[in-house]
């Protein structure tokens, strides 16, 4: 027993918390997750992306338990899920999209509750209610009923049932919808916070800003399959070879575009509001080039900056722009 | 088994904190009883009154009824998304619908005995063999509440097994004489009648009541029991977790 406890403290160490191995789920004719297979790493902050009907959900409902896979393996710790379903759910805390608490109740008693279920009793389950409450800013409103707390409280309340018993893993599906800045800005940083408790997580969400702040990798989803991976910045540089330099010109000059496709690099250039826009190749240094050309004929420039690419340039790139209705 | 003892305790105190079921188990029942005894009172003789007659078979209608409050706590909106983090929870699943079934059976059988208790007081109903009895309305509300969870377990949506609860409840409960006795309709009306399993309920009950007799309960609670061992069953094959997702 002892060996094979050691056996799977080895794998877990080599092989990460927890790793997908071509998972498959079928609706019918339509494969919504196909031989998916990813890692997360011990005590990282996964970001999952991906656009409606990429297969997120389902992912997330089958690592959750709440769904069986057709295909495939879900290990914790180097073991099937399947097969130590009870000591994984243990060690997993889930904060879904929907508000998945009871709003008749106080957000102790919810609380308390959820953490209940794992089987905190006595004073240890007072201790981690109330940890979980100042974790999520709510220990001030604790005797409150939930119906009474505005929607990014319930939203820090859903957060708090999540972790009172204190999961290895946190799954966290789109966890700021809908929420004012204050309270999106309180959750991500309680997500960083949970990372330097060592709480690993894996989060979804819609929105870039959120990725680009707290993931240290992404996986990029998309028709159930994982369509790119790596850090933020790896992904930027990996998926664009271009760069944009914008020339912000005093009024009055009009400059001549076609002289830039005269310097090395230099892809594309488009006029617009005063400003002229350059692409150019990211590994050809030509910048004092284009400004000799932006300032020939006695041309002014006002401001210069480089534009990079955001995360959404790289998701739509990946994703297409095409709109999703599933 | 302690998940279940703690989902149970949550159902009920969701139940007896919701103010549209309490009235709805207590005070519904009682009006009920108050409105239709009182305007067919002049239909029954001094020695057994619209109200005994009423008293009876109304909470007995109100407790075949009790499979929508089952629903309802098992599927209502507001339930159904903490139903989510309760199967996240480790532990057996089936624990989730075993506890509505339990919460909703103790809150709808205490409701219905404080009713028997409040009309009998009142309106001097006639209530003898209580033991029986209760085991009789006990059967029934279970049979009820198992119902409303085995429908939800199959139909996947509480608003659509409440309509069709709400139309097998009433047409078993007017063929059982529960709202008027149909025996007064001839020989053929009350052979059909007692095609309903309400009618060998009332008539177990008014047997144990009046005639001290119970050789009706065992029958009638032997088809309950059996209802209830097989919808159990039912809810066992067809509950899924992926049910719960939101």
């Amino acid at each position: 027993m002892d060996m094979k406890i050691k056996e799977d403290e080895g794998i877990k160490c080599s092989e990460g918390l927890l790793r997908v191995e071509m998972l498959n789920k079928s609706y019918g004719d339509k494969h919504v997750v196909n031989d998916l297979s990813f890692q997360v790493n011990r005590g990282e902050i996964l970001c999952l992306l991906g656009p409606n009907g990429a297969g997120k959900s389902t992912t997330i409902n089958i690592l959750c338990g709440l769904l069986d896979s057709d295909g495939g393996r879900v290990l914790w710790n180097g073991r099937d899920i399947w097969t130590c379903l009870n000591a994984y759910k243990k060690n997993l805390g889930v904060v879904p999209q929907e508000l998945a608490i009871y709003e008749d109740l106080s957000a102790e008693k919810n609380v308390s509750f959820f953490a209940s279920l794992y089987g905190l009793k006595g004073s240890e389950l007072k201790e981690k209610t109330e940890e979980a409450l100042e974790f999520a800013g709510l220990s001030d409103r604790k005797k409150d009923k939930a119906c009474t707390f505005s929607g990014g409280m319930k939203r820090r309340l859903n957060i708090a049932c999540a972790i009172a018993h204190g999961p290895k893993l946190l799954i966290m599906d789109e966890p700021t919808v809908g929420i004012d800045p204050q309270s999106r800005n309180h959750i991500l940083s309680s997500v960083r916070n949970m990372q330097s408790k060592g709480i690993t997580i894996l989060y979804t969400t819609h929105y870039m800003e959120e990725v680009e702040e707290i993931s240290d990798r992404i996986l990029i989803m998309d028709s159930g399959n994982i369509i790119a991976e790596g850090t933020c910045a790896s992904l930027k540089e990996g998926i664009f070879d271009e760069r944009q330099f914008v020339l912000e010109m005093e009024e009055g000059h009009n400059t001549d575009t076609d002289g830039f496709f005269r310097i090395e690099g230099v892809r594309g250039v488009d006029k617009k509001d005063g400003q002229i826009i350059i692409s150019s190749l990211k590994n050809v240094e030509n910048l004092e080039g284009i400004i000799e050309m932006a300032q020939r004929d006695g041309g002014r420039i006002k401001n210069l900056f480089c534009r990079t690419a955001t995360l959404e340039n790289v998701f739509l790139k990946l994703t297409g722009k095409s709109l999703r209705d599933s | 088994m302690r998940n279940l003892w703690l989902i149970a305790k949550a159902d009920f105190k969701n139940l007896i904190t919701n103010p549209m079921w309490v009235f709805y188990a207590t005070a519904f029942p009682l009006l009920l009883v108050m409105i239709i005894g009182y305007l067919t009172k002049g239909a029954y003789g001094n020695g057994f009154s619209s109200y005994d007659y009423y008293g009876v078979t109304l909470i007995i209608y109100s407790a075949l009824s009790s499979g929508m409050t089952a629903a309802n706590a098992f599927m209502e909106e507001r339930i159904k998304k903490p139903n989510m983090r309760i199967i996240y929870a480790p532990g057996n699943v089936k624990s989730l619908f075993l506890a509505k079934i339990g919460a909703s059976f103790v809150f709808s059988f205490l409701a219905h005995i404080v009713d028997f208790a409040i009309l009998s007081l009142v309106f001097g109903i006639e209530v003898k063999g209580v033991g029986q009895l209760l085991v009789l309305l006990g059967l029934t509300e279970l049979f009820s509440v198992t119902l409303g969870i085995t429908m939800c377990c199959v139909i996947k949506q509480e608003s659509m097994t409440n309509q069709l609860q709400s139309i097998i409840i009433n047409l078993l409960a007017v063929l059982g004489g529960v709202l008027f006795s149909l025996d007064g309709f001839g020989g053929t009306v009350r052979k059909i009648s007692m095609i309903s399993p309400v009618k060998w309920i009332v008539n177990a009950a008014f047997q144990i009541i009046y005639d001290r007799d119970s050789h009706l309960l065992l029958p009638a609670a032997g088809f309950l029991a059996g209802c209830i061992i097989i919808m159990t069953a039912v809810c066992c094959f067809t509950f899924r977790k992926e049910d719960c997702i939101c």
